[in-house]
């Protein structure tokens, strides 16, 4: 089985927490690979490996913001859920809300982990930290696999 | 004790004065008297001055009859039977015509009839049968014994008892019926006395014919009943019915018979017929001017009423319009009568509303409700109203009556008070709108600034120089202040996120703000069991995290922190009015909280700058802070519907206070709902 590098793909339209959580990622695991649309637009487009997305990888994982441009994350994460080859990806909604009525909606539409990005780069580093262990290490993918039986990973 | 045997001793005197003028008018040996005041005097006594002077009508009644030549058992006898007859006539009159000194009402000269004919029916019987026992009276004329002894005292309890119970009260009211001059009472009195006299002297010797004279005498009586009132009726009564008695009693006059029955029979016909036929003409004329009187007073209230008032016929024809009526409109009573009160129909009122309003009115239920009428002067004016209808006494609907206020002013303010209320409300949205949009807005391009200024100084600190990395330090540091700026303030912003209010225990709140500040920072007593309020946990939660966490910020460093929290029910205005009326207690509806400390306290002066927003009382070097905590508790409790307040000493420690509903405040208000 050829491993490969996990890859993620990022849904926000502020390029500076972009960069920000790329560098972030490097001091978790520099294998990490990151990909980056700046809304749910491009993210579909990205996913379906539409225009210039034909050569797209399928990503191990996304991020996304809620408040977006064209298509929020609310929408988006909908549009994610309703594809079937598409819905088995687990979507982490990486956003400054704290509010509870966008928590209880994200999970109810099946977002794998609400996390409110955090003030200080440490904090950053610690939840991606812990985000690599849950679904991005090499254990956790087989335990997925050895459930689910899919090799897709 | 002096008092009332003095008060004996008087009435003693007077029933033996009284009994000798009876004797005056006796008939045979002064036994036999058709007319025995002294009955009156007793019952009297009694009336005015209650039970405890019977002994004296007794003791009275003895002297008097042993004074006449009976012997003292008999007299004995006689004053026990008497007081028997006296005690039942005070009784019937006090328990079935308490207020008979008014003579207002027919039913209290019917009392006042009944009681003068059933009490002295014990005592004639008692008298008659002692007389015969003891062999004063043969057993033959005992019938005509009872039926005089009968007679004698009831006429002188009906004579004496109205007529003084009605000067008596005089006494008190000097205007019993000013409308009667003291002229026109003499005149009257001495005329009819003199007529009287003349009657029954029969100066022209007519005897038996003189009967048609009689009648005159009960006109006489009859016009000073309907003139003179009750005072002229009793007068009356008294000035016909003496002359008669003495004068008959003399042998003189119509009612002189053959036979000593006969003449007695007309006497006490005369006597009580005149009295009845007085005293009930006064009655009815008293109780219709009471009628006629309240008649007036309500004609006049509604006449005087500030309320516009129409009354219309079972058709809707208007028969009646008040003057605040026209003042209202403009029209007239004579414009408005015999119209249908549509003619001031502006067309505002819905269809369903006249429907509604003609149910509820022939259903018999009043109609409240507000109008748009228009004016004579085409001014629209709006009126509250309320319509009810009137029943005659078959229950039928004889007239509807509306009252109305004129509302216009009021309907003005509404609608000023409305706008202002709904431009608030926008203004207020708008304003947390964009707070809300700002906040988010600017916290991206700050977590930028700050992210990447951490970045650097965890990546590039060993190639950067000493001054560099205070630079650093500081960028870093003034954008956590921000962050921590930010972040209040959206919680402060946010407290109308429609969070759910829910039974919200104060002890765990408090025990769980305190474990979150350290066991060992903090030292709380809570003091009393806290309340368990209606509100939003989360919210909740922050107000005792700001105020715990002051305390603990705040504490003076000289001595060891101790905070107290306590809370009691507070009496509300409602609370105590039941209290101060000694109605049953509802249950508290607020609470008081206090949260106690001995830190380093606040200056008064400062003490009015505590709930502003971003102020702050001390500089970021010496306490860090946002100035937001305050600001969001006030901000919190206020939409829970309490009310939150500092007591604070400098150097001996603050006092924080809040209060919170039992029950949630009315949520929406009506203009939302609009």
């Amino acid at each position: 089985m050829q491993r490969v590098q996990p890859l993620i793909l990022m849904i926000d339209d502020n390029i500076a927490d972009i960069e920000l959580t790329r560098e972030a990622l490097r001091e978790v695991d520099f294998r990490i690979e990151l990909e980056s649309v700046r809304d749910g637009f491009d993210a579909l487009a990205y996913l379906r490996r539409q225009g210039h997305y034909a050569n797209s990888r399928r990503p191990n994982l996304i991020f996304m913001d809620l408040n977006m441009p064209r298509m929020d994350g609310r929408e988006t994460l909908l549009m994610l859920k309703a594809q079937d080859d598409i819905c088995d990806i687990p979507v982490i909604v990486f956003s400054t809300s704290e509010s509870p009525f966008d928590v209880r909606e994200s999970y109810r539409n099946h977002a794998a982990a609400f996390v409110t990005k955090p003030v200080t780069i440490e904090e950053l580093i610690e939840k991606l930290r812990a985000i690599h262990t849950l679904w991005l290490t090499g254990s956790a993918v087989q335990s997925l696999q050895h459930l689910t039986g899919v090799m897709g990973y | 004790m002096l008092h009332s045997l003095g008060r004996g001793a008087a009435i003693v005197v007077l029933y033996i004065l009284v009994a000798q003028l009876g004797l005056l008018f006796s008939f045979i040996d002064g036994n036999v008297s058709p007319i025995w005041l002294p009955s009156g005097v007793s019952v009297l006594a009694l009336l005015v001055f209650g039970r405890r002077v019977l002994w004296a009508c007794w003791l009275a009644n003895v002297v008097v009859s042993v004074g006449g030549g009976m012997s003292l058992p008999v007299a004995l006898v006689f004053a026990c039977g008497n007081c028997v007859e006296y005690l039942l006539a005070a009784f019937l009159l006090q328990r079935f015509a308490p207020r008979l000194e008014h003579f207002g009402s027919l039913r209290d000269v019917g009392v006042l009839l009944l009681a003068g004919g059933v009490a002295p029916i014990p005592a004639a019987l008692c008298a008659t049968t002692t007389l015969v026992l003891v062999n004063i009276a043969p057993v033959q004329v005992s019938p005509f014994v009872a039926l005089t002894w009968w007679a004698g005292d009831a006429v002188g309890i009906l004579i004496l008892v109205p007529s003084v119970l009605v000067w008596y009260r005089l006494r008190e009211k000097r205007a019993l019926q000013s409308r009667v001059s003291v002229a026109a009472l003499s005149w009257y009195g001495g005329g009819s006395l003199a007529l009287a006299m003349l009657v029954f002297s029969d100066p022209l010797s007519l005897a038996e014919h003189g009967m048609v004279l009689v009648y005159a005498l009960f006109l006489l009586v009859m016009w000073g009943a309907l003139r003179l009132g009750i005072l002229g009726a009793t007068l009356g009564v008294l000035a016909v019915v003496m002359p008669a008695v003495v004068l008959t009693a003399a042998g003189h006059g119509p009612f002189v018979r053959h036979e000593l029955n006969d003449t007695i029979l007309l006497l006490m016909g005369f006597m009580v017929v005149s009295l009845i036929m007085a005293l009930a003409l006064s009655a009815v004329l008293i109780e219709r001017d009471t009628a006629a009187e309240q008649a007036r007073v309500l004609s006049k209230a509604v006449e005087q009423s500030a309320s516009a008032v129409i009354i219309t016929n079972p058709a809707g024809q208007i028969t009646y319009v008040n003057p605040a009526f026209s003042a209202l409109t403009g029209y007239e009573s004579a414009e408005a009568i015999g119209q249908n009160p549509r003619f001031l129909k502006s067309g505002h009122t819905s269809g369903n509303e006249y429907a509604s309003l003609w149910k509820a009115i022939i259903d018999g239920r009043s109609w409240r409700g507000e109008f748009l009428n228009i004016c004579k002067d085409r001014s629209l004016v709006w009126e509250q109203m309320t319509i009810s209808p009137l029943r005659d006494e078959n229950g039928r609907i004889s007239h509807f009556v509306s009252t109305a206020e004129d509302i216009t002013q009021r309907k003005v303010n509404e609608r000023h008070l409305r706008d202002a209320l709904e431009r608030a409300e926008r203004a207020r949205a708008e304003l947390e709108r964009i707070t809300f949009a700002i906040t988010h807005t600017l916290q991206e391009p700050l977590r930028s600034i700050s992210g990447f200024a951490q970045l650097l100084e965890r990546r590039y600190t060993p190639v950067l120089d000493a001054t560099a990395q205070g630079y650093l330090g500081r960028v870093v540091n003034a954008t956590e202040r921000m962050y921590h700026l930010f972040h209040d303030l959206m919680h402060y912003v946010m407290v109308d996120d429609g969070s759910p209010h829910q039974p919200v225990g104060l002890e765990t709140v408090i025990g769980n703000v305190c474990g979150a500040l350290g066991a060992d920072a903090v030292s709380v007593r809570v003091a009393g069991p806290l309340p368990v309020v209606m509100a939003a946990e989360r919210q909740i939660h922050h107000v005792f995290e700001h105020i715990l966490g002051n305390s603990v910020k705040y504490r003076d460093s000289e001595r060891p922190l101790e905070i107290i929290v306590s809370a009691w029910p507070v009496e509300t205005e409602e609370s105590r009015i039941r209290k101060a009326n000694g109605l049953p207690a509802s249950a508290a509806e607020y609470w008081e909280l206090s949260i106690q400390d001995n830190g380093i306290g606040i200056d008064p002066v400062f003490q009015p700058k505590l709930f502003m927003l971003f102020s702050r009382l001390h500089t970021i070097d010496d306490y860090d802070g946002t100035g937001v905590g305050l600001a969001y508790c006030r901000r919190v409790i206020e939409r829970h519907g309490g009310r939150v307040w500092i007591e604070s000493r400098l150097g001996v420690g603050t006092t924080v206070h809040l209060t919170l509903p039992l029950t949630l405040p009315a949520q929406k208000s009506e203009v939302e709902e609009r």
